[in-house]
């Protein structure tokens, strides 16, 4: 822990190796117009350079805190490390000569720093000097998620004492590398969200970072083996659900890639384990194409999950045949989680198997809480109102004699007397917050089987939902076939039908209220699902995929 | 003697345990505090009337009385007016909600009238099933030669209405809606008949109104799906 709050110095350690003048100019002024007093700038020539050392002596005359060293050329790893050593700050950030660091970025960190002494260094978005200024937005703290790419800047800074040595032995993806063996020491990153540090210039042609491009593959290869990081031969990715997809590919055991990766560098793997499959007819550019056109020749197993198969229904007739006469080639795999699922994949002509998802939760049957309650999902991600926020918080004011517990990213301006808001939450945070409640209602327009309702039905909760399965209590929304209407969910909670399903929704909470199921058949519904949901039989499953012989080519039966 | 509160409202309730909370919520959550809500549950069966017990059992504002066997809606504003402590009554459908300063608005219209005999009236939204408006009515003064005339009526909400419960008393209150005739359009006519007058204020809109395939409104016109589609929302 550290102590109380006082203005620690913050070193910045710039290694300089061909830059301009007016990038080594740009990126001193920056750092020294910072609104942050305490800081030091140790400038480490690497290698002598007689055109850039009057650059800094200008501002060795005005500014006391600069510190000026040299080294023999040996590479930035070398220059960072003498630089180090010759810095005195409490905090430490390696930034690069061609950085320009935002207005009020080292206040930032050093308040981050000491606002959560929990967190050994500070991380987050950077700019990129092109036309757009686009933004590298980076993402949430997650060790395993490092161990498969960097999401880390060698710019952010750390606490002295967690500083690791720089290794010059590694020639590209050297800040990989600094941040996998600090992480290694159990020094948990603080990510800064939308705050946008410094600005970064673009990879310069010839430059290193365009060589790690065409080495791509042997120099992760480097860093993964230096590290003790086992390499598979099957990469799991997740566009719309990445934190899913990387908690999958921890269970199955293969790589874990969020599209960037995938989508702009070369890789050998052998299979692609796609975790959640849109595409929407409007899209432009579709990264789930993009992604499976790098692995043409490979094996690709397709999972659909959530509301994929919403969006084939936009599609004509015409273009399904070309989406399923690529999803029913030989080298593909399609998988879905219900047996409603499939069918609907059936009628869009896209051969599936099942096998559901298993929650990476362990969570187990406990005792109800002493007043009853109920969760609800509130969410914004998706271009309409897909998990029915409306229709969920019109329940919630029909019915005051219930408390609920909502999560998710939406609604966090909405109160209500009886509603408490949880937000999103860690896995641990969501365990205890499934023990809290007493059930579970999921309404949506379109979904295939939320992970949440089994976790709800294996700790013994109840849950009601529009989406069939094993346990829940079932409002159908579905359509009637007689009447022309297919559609499995949503017409049920168009306007003419609302207020009967409100009726039933409402009735069905209130009965989980007042007839509180026996322990024997809650254990009875987990005993069930469990089986449905053994992690050991889904991973086995999966893995026998990339094993499996491919099917022969028939070319005609492509489509329905 | 007991204080009266400044207005009562009274709610007619009859199986609506899915929208009635809303309405009666919306009551209770008005900015001028000294009202009271008198629920008339009109003998439903879908635990409505367990529900707003358990809800309200500590709401000194709130009453609510059954009907063992139903008698109607129109009956039943008889009976929640016949046990209102206030002599202002605030007429509501359980399938609505109002805005905050319904009741402020209101008390301030009747101020200086305490021997007028008169029925207040003002705008009102349409709002869908989920709450969003869909339709804004801004309403206009009450046509009484129109609808002497021709029966006509140009612009009336019933659910945001106020009146003297004397008024009420002298009018004879409410008839059993029957397959012709909803009970405010028979109320109307008694009130027109007896010489009392209509006002209309131009104030917010007071009442988000609904029409749910079982209103009575819905049953005398025709359900038509204009009124309660929601993807064009008006504000």
């Amino acid at each position: 822990m550290t102590e109380l709050r006082r203005d620690p110095l913050i070193s910045f350690i710039v290694p300089v190796y061909q830059v301009t003048k007016d990038m080594l100019k740009r990126c001193l002024e920056s750092l020294v117009t910072q609104d942050y007093q305490n800081i030091e700038i140790v400038v480490t020539f690497d290698g002598p350079d007689d055109d850039l050392l009057p650059v800094v002596g200008d501002y060795l005359k005005r500014h006391k805190n600069i510190k000026v060293i040299e080294i023999e050329h040996a590479g930035a790893c070398a220059a960072r490390n003498a630089g180090f050593k010759a810095s005195s700050g409490e905090i430490i950030s390696f930034f690069n000569s061609d950085y320009v660091a935002k207005p009020g970025m080292a206040k930032l960190w050093v308040d981050t720093l000491q606002d959560h002494p929990e967190f050994g260094f500070a991380y987050g978005a950077y700019e990129w000097n092109s036309s757009n200024r686009s933004v590298y937005w980076s993402k949430e703290f997650d060790e395993f998620e490092l161990t498969q790419a960097n999401y880390i800047d060698c710019g952010f800074p750390l606490w002295r004492k967690h500083v690791v040595e720089w290794d010059p032995e590694v020639k590209s993806l050297q800040d990989w590398d600094f941040w996998i063996r600090v992480v290694k020491n159990g020094v948990k990153g603080y990510y800064l969200t939308r705050d946008i540090s410094f600005v970064a210039e673009m990879p310069r042609p010839g430059g290193l970072s365009m060589d790690s491009h065409q080495n791509w593959v042997a120099r992760v290869k480097f860093v993964r083996e230096k590290n003790g990081i086992p390499t598979t031969d099957m990469v799991a990715c997740s566009i719309g659900a990445p934190f899913h997809g990387s908690k999958m590919a921890q269970m199955i055991g293969c790589d874990y890639d969020d599209g960037d990766h995938i989508i702009m560098k070369p890789n050998d793997y052998k299979a692609l384990y796609m975790i959640g499959f849109f595409m929407r007819p409007a899209d432009v550019k579709n990264m789930h194409s993009n992604i499976l056109g790098k692995f043409k020749d490979k094996k690709i197993i397709i999972h659909y999950i959530g509301a994929d198969i919403y969006w084939l229904r936009k599609f004509t007739t015409e273009e399904l045949k070309l989406i399923s006469g690529v999803l029913n080639r030989g080298n593909a795999t399609v998988l879905c989680e219900t047996e409603l699922a499939q069918k609907e994949l059936k009628d869009y002509g896209i051969n599936s198997e099942i096998v559901p998802i298993p929650p990476y939760t362990d969570l187990d049957i406990k005792p109800l809480p002493e007043k009853f309650s109920c969760a609800i999902f509130l969410t914004d991600k998706s271009n309409f109102d897909k998990y029915c926020q409306k229709e969920t918080l019109s329940i919630v004011r029909a019915l005051p004699t219930v408390k609920f517990h909502a999560y998710g990213d939406a609604c966090h301006d909405i109160q209500y007397p009886n509603m408490i808001h949880h937000g999103n939450m860690t896995t641990e945070e969501w365990e205890k917050f499934v023990y809290k409640t007493s059930s579970y209602l999921r309404i949506c327009r379109h979904d295939t089987r939320p992970m949440a309702s089994d976790e709800f039905l294996l700790a013994g909760r109840d849950v009601i939902s529009n989406i069939p399965g094993i346990g829940v209590d079932y409002i159908d929304t579905g359509g009637d076939p007689e009447k022309m209407e297919f559609d499995p969910f949503e017409i049920g909670l168009n306007d003419s039908y609302w207020p009967d399903t409100k009726k039933k929704i409402v009735k069905a909470i209130l009965s989980a209220k007042n007839n509180i199921r026996s322990e024997a058949d809650r254990r009875d519904v987990r005993a069930r699902l469990a089986w449905d949901l053994d992690k050991q039989k889904y991973k086995d499953l999966i893995n026998s995929f990339i094993e499996e012989e491919d099917k022969v080519l028939i070319g005609g039966e492509c489509g329905k | 003697m007991e204080n009266k509160p400044k207005i009562s409202f009274v709610v007619p309730t009859k199986d609506r345990i899915e929208w009635v909370a809303e309405c009666v919520g919306s009551l209770l959550a008005q900015t001028e505090k000294d009202i009271e809500v008198i629920v008339v549950d009109d003998g439903s069966k879908d635990g409505t009337y367990e529900m707003l017990t358990e809800w309200l059992k500590d709401e000194k504002r709130f009453r609510i009385f059954r009907n063992e066997e139903s008698i109607g809606a129109g009956k039943s504003r008889n009976r929640g007016t016949a046990e209102a402590k206030s002599d202002l009554i605030g007429v509501c459908d359980d399938d609505d909600f109002y805005s905050v300063n319904r009741a402020e608005v209101t008390i301030n219209f009747f101020k200086d009238k305490e021997d007028k005999a008169v029925m207040f009236n003002a705008p009102y939204l349409r709002v869908n099933y989920t709450g969003d408006p869909i339709e804004m009515f801004k309403g206009e003064k009450f046509d009484v030669e129109g609808f002497k005339k021709f029966g006509r009526v140009n612009y009336f909400c019933h659910p945001v209405c106020a009146y003297w419960k004397g008024d009420f008393d002298e009018v004879g209150g409410y008839n059993s809606e029957t397959d012709k005739l909803t009970d405010d359009y028979q109320f109307v006519g008694d009130w027109i008949k007896a010489g009392k007058d209509i006002a209309f204020e131009d104030t917010d809109y007071l009442c988000f109104h609904r029409v749910l395939p079982t209103s009575i409104m819905a049953k005398h016109r025709g359900f038509r799906e204009e009124w309660v589609r929601g993807d064009k929302p008006v504000c």
